[in-house]
């Protein structure tokens, strides 16, 4: 288990880590995502994709509902590609593979799918602290 | 024209700006929002270098505002947009 502090923030409140992507040319491209209890599956900038070292398993676009509305669905590239989180404490996961949503212009989100669905997860408002805890 | 921006490194290696940057966007992102709008931008030691509609187009606005005999620097990007209150993602179909 690798315990990686998270950055928390108020107004809006908002639990953000640090997310490296394996890309095709062997290097990392570092983003700072929001840990979003919400989402099913991590959400990632679809400009990004054509860098990345990815795989699409089952070639299709996903529609998804935002927020239970309608008029908020959007449509997204399933691909699976290699991740590692990382702190501000400079502690890192080893890289493991991750499915994720890809769509345009969107800020990154880290949901349940292969990251949060092992993982523990604690955020303390009141001290704006917080830690994740992952299995990899 | 030389390369000055890198933005992807080594698995493990994490440019001394990278964490401050980051912070530094989401602690602001309000003002930059309101002065640069919904866009792609390059922030190196808390200042914005670069913005454009895309990420690439970030690069090319920050290469063409830096100095010919500046080295390599290591921005972070992030894209600037305006928040749904509430996200909740779920697949449709």
């Amino acid at each position: 288990m690798t315990r990686l502090d998270l950055r928390v923030y108020i107004d809006p409140g908002e639990a953000q880590i640090f997310c490296n992507l394996l890309r095709k040319d062997g290097n990392h491209e570092k983003l700072f995502a929001t840990v979003d209890t919400g989402a099913a599956v991590s959400l990632l900038p679809r400009e990004l994709l054509n860098a990345l070292d990815y795989q699409v398993e089952e070639q299709r676009v996903v529609e998804i509902e935002q927020a239970g509305i309608a008029q908020q669905a959007f449509q997204a590239v399933e691909a699976s590609v290699t991740v590692s989180l990382e702190d501000a404490g400079g502690r890192l996961t080893p890289p493991f593979k991750i499915l994720a949503w890809f769509a345009g212009g969107s800020q990154p989100i880290i949901g349940f799918k292969d990251v949060l669905d092992r993982s523990v997860l604690h955020i303390d408002m009141l001290q704006r602290f917080g830690w994740l805890e992952i299995d990899v | 024209m030389t390369a000055h921006i890198r933005t992807a490194h080594p698995y493990g290696h994490t440019p001394e700006n990278t964490y401050t940057d980051f912070d530094w966007i989401r602690r602001h992102e309000r003002e930059l929002l309101a002065q640069y709008g919904e866009c792609s931008i390059l922030v190196y030691k808390e200042q914005v270098i670069g913005i454009g509609a895309t990420y690439d187009e970030a690069i090319q606005n920050a290469e063409r505002s830096l100095p010919p005999e500046m080295g390599e620097i290591t921005p972070v990007h992030q894209w600037l947009t305006y928040r749904h209150p509430v996200s909740r993602l779920r697949s449709i179909k």
